[in-house]
């Protein structure tokens, strides 16, 4: 497994255990557990945060700027599953605007928003999900299938200026901060429990 | 700084390690990784001196610690979280911190480590008043590390921190040990993870039913075809 491989599975999987504290979320104010006055914003917001900002300084332009490149010049296989990628984050931020939207409604307290909540969390999952999914069964195989030594090399180079939000050498970084405060705000067993009662 | 040579533990008859070899240098975090039953816990508790060890020895900085009695090694700056966090159930959650000091007399040393595992644990600050048994397994795990943590020591035995802990908990807990790491403490780390464990390691040491099979860098067992088979399920 390249260098670059191993750090794309590594954000993926970072990314998920983020993703995963929304999911309870969501399961929590389906079942009732978790009523809409008392949803915690500032641990939505974090959640949201650290996952469009990762992607968007840490994840994506790696690959759109070295991993991407490479393979298109390499296989026109690559074409459909690019686009559909490009296609998939086009509708993302989509699903993130509509998201945002509904909470910001839900805040302002309008009436029947915990159901659009839900419904748009959902979708902002899925769409991650889907997102990392198709990277992982189809991207990534077919980049070790092509890419040769020589390819891999600025691909690692560019991937390895990444630094992992956990097991990265940077401890002061924003996303290491970020990733501690919603383990704390993240209602327990998810999390620690230290956020709104 | 600390060695271990041919070291074996029995329980009765039975025998749970077999000649085990292991060295942790000053600075260094070292990962333990082994199926269930493969003798991590009765190695660590044998170091810490919980367990007798039957044969070879123990040396902490030069010295032969394999007799010395357990409570006479936390003198010695060697803590350990124990697996399950076995903190006192119906002491308060500050008391629990505060016993990891007992061999301390500097109350004023006491009073500022406190004000420190309370800025580094800030739940443990909210729930200080209440009873350990009341906490969750993500909040007793961060108190048994506070209460380690108030001994100052120079090494530490951390026995499967991330077990029955949320994806987010284990990522918050090895985050905890790189820092710990960064901040000069030599830990020896048991753990069931072996990627996350491997990960943040700088060497790992693989131990299948009482003996060290392998050994080598974090990087070098994450990558071994073994380890991975075995252990990594890939």
């Amino acid at each position: 497994m390249t260098k670059a491989i191993t750090i794309m599975k590594r954000e993926h999987l970072s990314l998920n255990t983020v993703l995963h504290v929304l999911n309870q979320l969501v399961l929590d104010l389906e079942s009732g557990r978790l009523r809409s006055d008392d949803v915690d914003y500032e641990l939505i917001e974090k959640i949201m945060h650290y996952i469009e900002e990762f992607l968007d300084t840490m994840h994506h332009p790696k690959e759109d700027n070295y991993l991407f490149p490479a393979l298109l010049k390499k296989t026109s296989e690559a074409n459909d599953v690019i686009l559909e990628l490009q296609e998939q984050h086009e509708k993302g931020v989509e699903h993130r605007k509509r998201l945002e939207v509904h909470i910001q409604a839900m805040k302002d307290k309008h009436p029947g928003q915990t159901e659009k909540v839900i419904d748009a969390l959902k979708d902002y999952l899925a769409a991650h999900r889907a997102h990392m999914k198709l990277e992982d069964t189809v991207v990534i195989p077919l980049a070790e299938r092509v890419l040769t030594e020589e390819d891999w090399a600025p691909i690692d180079a560019a991937f390895n200026e990444n630094k992992d939000p956990v097991f990265g050498d940077i401890p002061q970084n924003k996303f290491r901060k970020l990733l501690s405060d919603i383990t704390f705000l993240a209602p327990s067993p998810i999390g620690l429990g230290g956020g709104r009662k | 700084m600390l060695k271990i040579q041919n070291l074996t533990s029995h329980y009765g008859r039975i025998q749970a390690l077999h000649g085990v070899d292991l060295e942790v240098n000053e600075g260094e975090l070292v990962a333990l990784v082994g199926g269930n039953g493969a003798g991590k816990t009765t190695l660590l508790r044998t170091i810490s001196g919980l367990q007798d060890a039957s044969g070879g020895s123990v040396s902490f900085e030069g010295n032969d610690i394999t007799d010395m009695v357990a409570n006479k090694r936390v003198g010695l700056d060697i803590a350990q979280v124990p697996e399950g966090r076995q903190v006192f159930t119906a002491l308060s959650v500050e008391d629990n911190i505060r016993l990891g000091a007992f061999i301390q007399k500097d109350k004023a040393r006491i009073a500022t480590d406190l004000e420190k595992m309370y800025a580094r644990f800030p739940i443990l600050k909210e729930k200080r008043n209440q009873a350990a048994g009341t906490l969750s397994g993500g909040q007793q795990q961060m108190l048994a590390m506070a209460r380690a943590l108030m001994s100052r020591p120079r090494l530490l035995l951390l026995d499967e921190p991330s077990m029955g802990l949320s994806p987010v908990l284990v990522m918050e807990i090895f985050a905890i040990i790189e820092e710990l790491k960064e901040q000069g403490v030599t830990i020896f780390l048991v753990e069931q993870n072996a990627t996350a464990a491997l990960r943040v390691a700088d060497r790992g040491y693989v131990m299948e039913t009482g003996k060290i099979t392998l050994t080598g860098s974090g990087e070098n067992l994450l990558n071994d075809e073994t380890v991975k088979a075995a252990y990594l399920g890939i």
